[in-house]
């Protein structure tokens, strides 16, 4: 019993130093990017360059029972300063599946818009990779920009996101994401500030590195070429994006971050959305983990450096479990009368609880964000992040187990939807009409003007 | 239509960076940690009466206990005080560990999805030390002096790391000094007050409810408050250093 | 209950209100929210080159269409008139003619006709021309519009930007800290400091008609010797020495420094990691990329130029399509960047550096500054 004690008890050390190890390299990392974002100027941003480099544009819209949304991206896209002509810009509306009233909206835009074309797809395999693979056949664009259906692109988000094309080295390019549905709840909110840190913060300070800025899968676009040559979308994958990000860098392509091409994204607002939502990406990313790493590091284009930040963005979502482990392990050591070594192992486990898990910001990154986008009261949620923080590690940790139980047992994993809340509860309205939708781009729009004046009041100490 | 000075998009700005602002907070950094080697034994010294003060106000009893070195130069006195003995209250454990459950039970379902796992902690970490006091010693390996040396430990290292922590994250900045000097200030009252309200609330659970929460207090009022706290005052100074810097053109390129 | 009781309970009291403090001001922002809006969505936001001009022209005209207190409307100009602004500032009104030297302005100056501002004259507010706009040397502005030509004298220095429907000149030694665009064209003496410029055409002096060196394309190829001819593996001959990958079908990446013989023509795209050399005449039909890139006299490109380091642009070169660059740009004497038809960007985080001659169709865009000498 003595024996078996002690041999835990030297475990646990272990593990609590690797732990400390391993946060302490994620900690550094994530006060690196946000110093240097905050006071670096950053690396050339390809912004100069939208609207003189002007490739032929295939805008690719996945969608699996999108009524509640459809009609807004379209129309936004409809609206973009993008040259409409036949040899610059086509949008393939891949109607995935759909049960509801999706497929018919995208008809009738096709009929509206020479340049909107729509698949139908009710046979195959389902998901989003599967979507893309088919509309990517179906494209002639020679960038593909892939939005996913409750985005909301800018008038002029095409330009700033095909810039970087320009660059032949350039084989993925990905926008800046802001959630517009901030203020629904408090996930809203707290989502808000860790899109604000990813983006601002992370991927920029990455971009401007000369590292490995993650390719979203929407609100980004792809080189054919580049994508043709490293084997197409991947049906197998979760998360596609990823799945991308390290096939295009292994294969020698590099990915640009534009933070200027802002997208509007909604963001889950229940927990049990986000549950889903982080579930499938921690499913995806630790997938991807497995696929990719050993290609990564033996990959001839990247150098040590791009290696590094590649291993630390496939085991993001190591670190849930991992912190959890750590906990264990510290309390074995604090049960086992080692009480130094507890004192600093507990310190960065602490430290990470308001920090990132996942993709997601460190509350320094958060913080920095906030500074450049002059955002102010809304930083003071961070210490709430813990609950974001508890819940998003039991959530991946949870996730992971099933992820290895699924892989023992040889079986594959399915995609859950992320829910819409645009229109009511994203279903379809009472008399089953999908067109008398008039709540969104519309609204969104509105929301952003009324934003924007009571901004104003404020300064002005007009409100009250 | 005119604007005193015209900052760059949010996506392509960045906050200039001044050497000798960093340069501040370093030297910053330095005096306050010489400072606090220096004399940090008397700060300790005043840490160490609140705490046997608020004891005392709670009605526990204490005596003096070993001198604990930290540093060279560094040092404090603990205090000894005493566990309720399970074997005088048997049933103690079991109700504090099925009252947590039953709390638990009940909260949970009616707690928001990411509260749930918190509600738990308290069963859990009760449960895991009932456990351990079951099947593998009858007392946990610290009694509440030993508690006392590791909290001494781990404040006087977040207290040095602190100004650090500042320097980096806040000091940099080309805020006021009002903001910046006025919320290290409030931080490092507020942790120095808060740490002796933990410990002696910590040493006042053991005395009067028993040895099975010493875990539960380490783990879940330790570094994890202290950070919740860093994190708290870290928003509220980005928050005014946030509308203070949007208002200054030589701030951003 | 004992006293010590009370007091251990008043204890906990004690430290629930310590605990609560440190989520007091994220539960009142929660609870009271102050910020629950988006970030400022700016959804139908596009991009105008000279947009400072025209946003500054459409609210001068909004001002002078406004009725003042007093009864006058805008036609009724005397020389000169005051007029309050509805933001409270002081737009002054004139006829057009000769401001005198010395002068030290501190209103906005609307201009009906065309303008000259004397030697040495302090304006530190904006100018709208409705003619056009002659300021002498040494003159200080702040922005100006004019919607008929505008010369910027020598050492003259604008703070922010100048924007013309016609051309505008900047003369030596002249500074503008912003955009300088024109509908028309740009003309640039030396030694001319300008942080950005957009228009269909900017040209430095000495420079021959708008359209010189514009003229024909890919048919216009320089004499080449035979660089494009495959070898055996299918890489081109210039490949033939350094470590290269196939990318994909049209792009090669070469690992190291690639230096390319006088006369070389390249079909494909081309990616070197090291620094990319080029003799002169060569010809490059795709879009290159180096880490560093130093093009030799009369190269020819039809694609992008892009390089993480500086660019060098030998003389009388042609590039059609956009040039960007993490540090650096220097354009030598001749060069032509860009086509009337199709308008391109020279963009540096760095530093623009002009010779005589240089003509570029569309935008050069410094992070420091754009350069002529």
């Amino acid at each position: 019993m003595a024996v078996a004690w002690a041999v835990i008890l030297e475990a646990a050390r272990v593990v609590a130093v690797l732990v400390l190890v391993i946060l302490a390299a994620y900690t550094y990392r994530s006060l690196f990017f946000a110093l240097y974002r905050l006071f670096s100027p950053g690396r050339m941003d390809y912004t100069d360059l939208a609207g003189f480099h002007l490739p032929f544009v295939s805008v690719l819209v996945p969608m699996h029972n999108e009524e509640a949304v459809a009609e807004d991206i379209l129309e936004a896209l409809a609206q973009s300063d993008y040259p409409k002509d036949p040899e610059r810009m086509e949008v393939i509306a891949v109607d995935d599946h759909s049960t509801d009233a999706t497929g018919k909206i995208l008809d009738d835009y096709a009929r509206r818009y020479s340049w909107v074309k729509v698949l139908h797809r009710q046979g195959g395999k389902r998901g989003k990779a599967a979507a893309l693979q088919a509309g990517t056949e179906a494209a002639r664009g020679e960038v593909l920009v892939v939005f996913d259906a409750d985005y909301v692109p800018g008038r002029s988000l095409l330009k700033f996101l095909v810039a970087p094309f320009a660059d032949p080295e350039i084989g993925a390019v990905m926008g800046r994401v802001v959630p517009h549905n901030v203020g629904t709840s408090l996930l809203s909110r707290l989502l808000d500030l860790e899109r604000a840190g990813g983006y601002q913060v992370v991927q920029q300070a990455r971009h401007s590195l000369g590292l490995i800025p993650q390719y979203g899968g929407t609100a980004g676009g792809v080189r054919r070429a580049a994508l043709d040559a490293v084997g197409g979308w991947d049906p197998r994958s979760l998360t596609e994006d990823t799945d991308l990000t390290l096939r295009l860098v292994i294969g020698g392509w590099k990915i640009a971050y534009v933070n200027r091409a802002e997208c509007y994204e909604e963001v889950p607002e229940t927990w049990e959305g986000r549950r889903l939502q982080i579930e499938r990406w921690a499913l995806g990313h630790t997938d991807c983990l497995h696929r990719h790493l050993k290609p990564l590091l033996r990959s001839a284009y990247l150098t040590p450096r791009e290696k590094l930040d590649g291993v630390f963005l496939l085991g993001a979502y190591l670190t849930a479990p991992l912190i959890a482990l750590g906990w264990a392990a510290t309390a074995i050591l604090f049960f086992g009368g080692q009480s130094y070594l507890p004192v600093w192992v507990p310190f960065f486990l602490a430290s990470t609880c308001f920090n990132a898990i996942g993709n997601f910001a460190s509350f320094f990154e958060i913080g920095s964000s906030a500074l450049l986008d002059g955002a102010g009261r809304r930083v003071r949620l961070l210490p709430l992040n813990v609950a974001n923080f508890v819940f998003s590690t039991v959530t991946v940790t949870g996730a992971l187990a099933k992820y290895y139980a699924s892989r023992a047992r040889g079986r594959t994993l399915a995609w859950n939807k992320t829910d819409r809340h645009r229109n009511g509860n994203g279903s379809a309205n009472g008399n089953g009409d999908a067109y008398s939708n008039g709540r969104g781009l519309n609204h969104i729009k509105a929301r952003a003007a009324a934003a924007g004046m009571q901004r104003s009041m404020r300064a002005r100490g007009m409100d009250s | 239509m005119r604007r005193r000075h015209i900052t760059p998009h949010r996506a392509l700005r960045h906050v200039v960076f001044r050497r000798e602002a960093l340069l501040y907070g370093a030297v910053l950094a330095i005096l306050f940690d010489a400072a606090l080697i220096w004399q940090g034994s008397r700060a300790l010294h005043v840490h160490a009466r609140v705490v046997e003060a608020l004891l005392g106000f709670s009605g526990v009893s204490w005596e003096d206990g070993t001198e604990l070195v930290l540093l060279p130069g560094l040092s404090v006195g603990l205090l000894s005080t005493s566990y309720a003995d399970y074997q005088n209250y048997p049933l103690y454990p079991w109700l504090f560990v099925a009252g947590s459950l039953a709390f638990a039970i009940v909260a949970s379902p009616r707690s928001p999805l990411p509260m749930r796992p918190l509600v738990w902690a308290a069963p859990f970490s009760l449960g895991v030390t009932l456990f351990y006091l079951k099947a593998v010693s009858p007392g946990v390996p610290y009694n509440p002096e030993d508690f006392s040396r590791i909290w001494y430990h781990g404040e006087t290292y977040l207290w040095l790391l602190l100004p650090w922590i500042a320097a980096v994250a806040l000091l940099a900045l080309d805020a006021p000094l009002r903001i910046k000097a006025g919320w290290l200030g409030l931080l490092f009252l507020y942790s120095f007050l808060w740490s002796a309200v933990r410990l002696a609330t910590a040493l006042a659970t053991f005395h009067y409810l028993g040895s099975l929460w010493m875990p539960f207090f380490y783990f879940t009022f330790g570094f994890l408050a202290d950070f919740l706290y860093i994190v708290a005052f870290y928003s509220m100074a980005i928050d005014q250093s946030s509308r203070a810097l949007a208002q200054q053109r030589q701030t951003w390129q | 209950m004992g006293e010590p009781l009370v007091g251990y309970l008043l204890l906990l009291l004690l430290f629930l209100l310590f605990f609560s403090v440190s989520l007091f001001f994220a539960f009142r922002e929660w609870r009271r929210p102050r910020d629950a809006s988006p970030l400022p969505m700016d959804v139908d936001y596009i991009r105008i080159e000279n947009y400072f001009g025209q946003s500054f022209r459409a609210k001068v005209r909004e001002w002078l269409a406004e009725p003042q207190p007093n009864g006058v409307s805008a036609g009724e100009l005397t020389n000169p008139k005051h007029r309050i602004t509805p933001t409270g500032e002081n737009l002054l009104l004139v006829r057009g003619g000769r401001i005198e030297a010395g002068g030290d302005t501190d209103e906005i100056v609307y201009s009906e006709g065309d303008l000259t501002i004397a030697r040495g004259s302090v304006f530190r507010r904006e100018i709208y021309c409705a003619g056009s706009l002659d300021t002498e040397a040494g003159a200080q502005l702040q922005s100006a519009a004019s919607d008929g030509e505008l010369a910027l004298g020598e050492n003259s220095d604008v703070a922010r930007w100048i924007d013309a429907n016609g051309k505008i000149v900047i003369r030596s030694g002249a500074v503008v800290r912003n955009r300088a665009s024109s509908l028309t064209s740009i003309e640039l003496e030396r030694a001319v400091l300008v942080q950005s410029l957009y228009s269909p055409l900017i040209s430095t002096a000495p420079c021959g008609t708008s359209q010189d060196g514009f003229g024909g394309g890919g048919d216009s190829w320089p004499r080449a010797h035979d660089g494009a001819a495959a070898a055996d593996n299918g890489r081109p001959h210039y490949l033939e020495g350094p470590r290269c990958t196939r990318l994909a079908p049209g792009t090669w990446l070469v690992q190291g420094a690639l230096e390319l013989p006088a006369g070389t023509r390249v079909e494909e795209n081309l990616i070197v990691t090291g620094t990319l050399t080029s003799g002169p005449d060569c010809g490059f039909l795709g879009h290159m990329k180096g880490a560093r890139i130093n093009l030799g006299p009369r190269n020819h490109l039809l694609g992008n130029l892009s390089a993480q380091d500086s660019v060098l642009i030998g003389e009388a070169s042609r590039l059609e399509r956009n040039i960007t660059a993490g540090r650096d740009v220097r354009l030598a004497s001749g060069t032509r960047v860009g086509r009337p038809d199709s308008p391109a960007v020279v963009s540096a985080a760095g530093e623009i550096v002009l010779e005589p001659g240089v003509a570029i169709c569309g935008k050069a865009s410094a992070g420091r500054w754009v350069r002529t000498i």
